[in-house]
């Protein structure tokens, strides 16, 4: 009996192993194929793994000065685009978590509300318009600072934090916000991370926001740029005369894939270790 | 006292004009049109061409370039909402332009037309085409006659003819010995079976050619073959209906089939997307192939790699059994500009007229469609040249050149000048456009553009699309029941009344007696 279910187990472990490596497989190939493509050089055929290797599609790519300036564009709204809503959501998730707070039920409600109804694309417009913020920064900064989600994740993180290491902060003499920053913060490193890293990702890849609020191509981010890129390549019905290349427009179009999703892929790794418990931790209400 | 009062009326007005001229010399002027270069970035700030631009118009123009498609749509939703739609701009979705116009967004641009003489002669002369941008008897858009259209057509491999001593097929019965000689008997001498005879693809784009129902542009040469091409049969006045309704559609229909039968089309036709097409032709997998001049040109120097010895050129589209062809049907209406009400309000409307007129020919049309002379072009037989200074720099500085095609001969042979084999041979692609323009009995169905589309639209589009897939798949039979079923299933999509509008509104705007 006992050996019938270790074999059984046996064929179970390896009917799960065969699946998560089909799964693998299936997420994989396609990355794979779009970095083989862009290392494609002219006069080959796109393959799974290139026969010759070619930089050509990543250096016609950051010939372009638009497209460097869109990456330093990108880099900046993501960089002050975490900082301030981190700074945002920990500043209402914290407060939010403590059993004490007066109107805390009403204020999540209603931060909540937001979360199942918005007003839709043009009552933004007309907000940001009448704030004054069409064509600059902080029309892409300030809107959606603050993800609900986000938020309710933190909040349930921080609820979570035993309250005996608060009321010993506090015995010693710290204020509240000694307390979030010598013991809370320092203990919510997983969420941290986690938040910061998706809204990294959101603010990464905005792109209909920059269209909307942005006039001009000077302010744009990557994901727009290289849009416009790939609008050129594929619409090749007007191109001109003098329309040269030295890479295949396949290589230009998978190099502008990898180039937009490299830093993230890059920034990933490093946080990996906190992201399950993170996102876990967060997860499990208190 | 009324010598007085006439006095003081003549200063007022003496002001006014004063001022009125004034406003027109420091009007900013806000345009919005979709990148002419989308690769390359709108021009900023300390552009030369805003300079002459001022100088000619009185205008501080701030320049913004619109995406394509949905984002550009909502867009300008957005900007209409708020009232803050640039002063002139272009709008691509016909829908959305009589939405704007219903909502009292942009304005009649009539009283333009005698501010800028020369321009209107040379594009708004034209009543049919004026009738497209009609509105209760006003006009409502500058509707630009067509600068390039079609540019497409069937290209065949010659070098592979040549080696396998065919000549170009001429008609339907020609075209599928071909395509099953360039698929069977090794065409590239490389020893594998790994060609096709033709590579078309589901495709409705509207680069030059106009979208129709159907299996999309690749495939409306067989639809021509069989003298329906197009979705209108304007022909016959009071048997108007739309074309599938006709017994040889169904027998063009019947021909795809033959072709993906005989296994000479490259077998994810259905699925593939026209970059897939484009990758396959370049690498040198299909002996005929529907593309454009525009395509070739780009596509051409991973197609020389590739096929060193290899020659692609147009054939003229073959004919039918009833003697007719055609390669398809296209619009003669190009860019469509629109004025916002809030612009002309503002007294804005002289300053658009008169960047116009100077766009229109001239220095302007020179500045604007080929950039600096001597920086980005020089005049070499009198047909502008680009030179080798940073592409980039020189599309950008083009960005507004909507403003100023004009399709003429000169302006075509500059767009499409020679491109080289790496062997020396060469191509001039303004003789290849001026073939596929000329010899391929387009029809013009500028009309088409006047028909509003049905509620369910997207509906009958897809049902008529997956349905004709089917039939050419074989998932479906292609007989006489089977064929009366794909027609019964439009009357559940209320097809009779997409016709009957269609019809009113051909009639109404005298495209049908």
């Amino acid at each position: 009996m006992t050996r019938i279910r270790r074999r059984g187990d046996a064929a179970f472990d390896r009917s799960v192993n065969a699946f998560l490596i089909t799964v693998l497989l299936v997420t994989l190939l396609p990355l794979v194929y779009v970095v083989s493509v862009s290392l494609t050089p002219l006069g080959e055929t796109n393959t799974l793994l290139p026969l010759r290797v070619s930089l050509n599609a990543y250096a016609e790519l950051l010939k372009q000065p638009a497209l460097l300036r869109a990456l330093g564009v990108s880099v900046f709204l993501t960089v002050t685009g975490v900082l301030l809503s981190m700074l945002l959501t920990v500043a209402t998730a914290y407060p939010l978590s403590r059993a004490d707070l007066p109107g805390r039920k009403f204020l999540t409600g209603m931060i909540l509300f937001t979360f199942l109804f918005n007003a839709g694309l043009i009552p933004l417009y007309l907000v940001v318009r009448d704030l004054h913020l069409v064509d600059t920064y902080w029309a892409l900064l300030l809107h959606g600072a603050v993800s609900v989600y986000n938020l309710l994740v933190m909040k349930n993180f921080f609820q979570n934090l035993p309250e005996s290491l608060e009321e010993a902060a506090k015995i010693d003499g710290a204020n509240d916000l000694q307390v979030l920053w010598h013991i809370v913060l320092p203990l919510s490193k997983p969420i941290l991370l986690t938040v910061g890293l998706f809204y990294a990702v959101t603010q990464w890849n905005s792109f209909f926001e920059p269209l909307l609020y942005l006039s001009d191509s000077k302010m744009m981010p990557l994901p727009v740029v290289l849009r416009d890129i790939l609008t050129g390549l594929n619409s090749a019905d007007y191109v001109d005369a003098a329309a040269t290349t030295t890479a295949p427009p396949d290589a230009l179009k998978m190099a502008a894939v990898v180039l937009t999703t490299l830093p993230m892929l890059l920034v990933y790794p490093w946080i990996q270790r906190y992201f399950t418990s993170g996102t876990l931790s967060g997860g499990v209400k208190g | 006292m009324t010598r007085t009062l006439h006095a003081l009326t003549v200063l007022v007005s003496l002001g006014s004009a004063v001022l009125g001229q004034a406003a027109a010399q420091s009007a900013d002027l806000n345009v919005t049109l979709y990148a002419a270069n989308p690769e390359a970035p709108a021009p900023g700030s300390g552009w030369e061409t805003a300079d002459l631009i001022r100088a000619a118009s009185g205008a501080n123009l701030k320049f913004t370039m619109i995406p394509t498609g949905a984002d550009g749509d909502n867009k300008i939703g957005a900007l209409a909402a708020a009232n803050s739609l640039p002063d002139l701009f272009e709008i691509r979705n016909r829908t959305l332009f009589y939405q704007l116009i219903r909502q009292g967004q942009i304005a009649p641009v009539g009283p333009l037309l005698t501010l800028m003489p020369q321009r209107t002669r040379a594009r708004y002369s034209s009543t049919t085409r004026n009738g497209l941008v009609n509105e209760n008897g006003q006009m409502y858009g500058l509707q630009e006659p067509a600068a390039l259209s079609r540019q497409y057509g069937i290209m065949v491999r010659q070098d592979w003819l040549d080696r396998l001593n065919l000549r170009a097929p001429t008609t339907l019965e020609d075209f599928l010995n071909v395509a099953r000689a360039f698929t069977e008997r090794d065409p590239d001498g490389n020893g594998r079976k790994d060609t096709y005879g033709y590579c078309g693809v589901i495709d409705f784009d509207n680069s030059g050619i106009f979208p129709s129902l159907g299996l999309g542009n690749h495939f409306q040469w067989i639809y021509g073959a069989y003298g329906v091409p197009g979705t209108w049969n304007y022909r016959n006045g009071t048997a108007f209906a739309a074309n599938l309704r006709s017994p040889a559609y169904r027998q063009a229909t019947e021909y795809v089939r033959k072709l993906v039968d005989a296994r000479v089309m490259d077998p994810d036709w259905a699925t593939m997307k026209r970059s897939d097409l484009r990758n396959r032709w370049q690498q040198g997998r299909c002996g005929m192939f529907f593309e454009s001049v525009g395509g070739f040109n780009a596509g051409f120097k991973n197609f020389d790699a590739n096929n060193p010895r290899g020659d692609a050129t147009f054939i003229a589209a073959p004919t039918g059994p009833g003697n007719h062809r055609s390669m398809g049907t296209y619009a003669n209406a190009g860019t469509l500009l629109v004025v916002s009400r809030k612009a002309m309000d503002a007294g804005k409307g002289q300053a658009i007229a008169k960047l116009l007129e100077w766009a229109n020919s001239g220095p302007g049309y020179m500045q604007l469609v080929f950039g600096t002379k001597g920086l980005d072009y020089t005049l070499v037989k009198g047909v502008p040249t680009v030179t080798n200074r940073n592409a980039t720099e020189r599309l950008t500085d083009t960005q507004l050149k909507y403003l100023s095609l004009n399709g003429s001969t000169q302006e075509l042979k500059a767009r499409y000048a020679t491109a080289r084999y790496s062997d020396g041979r060469s191509v001039s692609l303004s003789d290849l456009l001026a073939f596929t323009q000329r010899r391929n009995n387009w029809i013009d169905r500028s009309g088409d553009l006047v028909v509003p589309a049905a509620p369910n639209q997207a509906d009958i589009d897809r049902y008529v699309s997956e349905s004709l897939v089917q039939f050419v798949l074989g998932q479906r039979p292609l007989n006489d029941s089977s064929w009366k079923s794909f027609q019964d299933g439009l009357n559940g999509l209320n097809f009779t009344a997409y016709e009957k509008n269609a019809a009113a509104a051909l009639r109404a705007n005298g495209y049908l007696k």
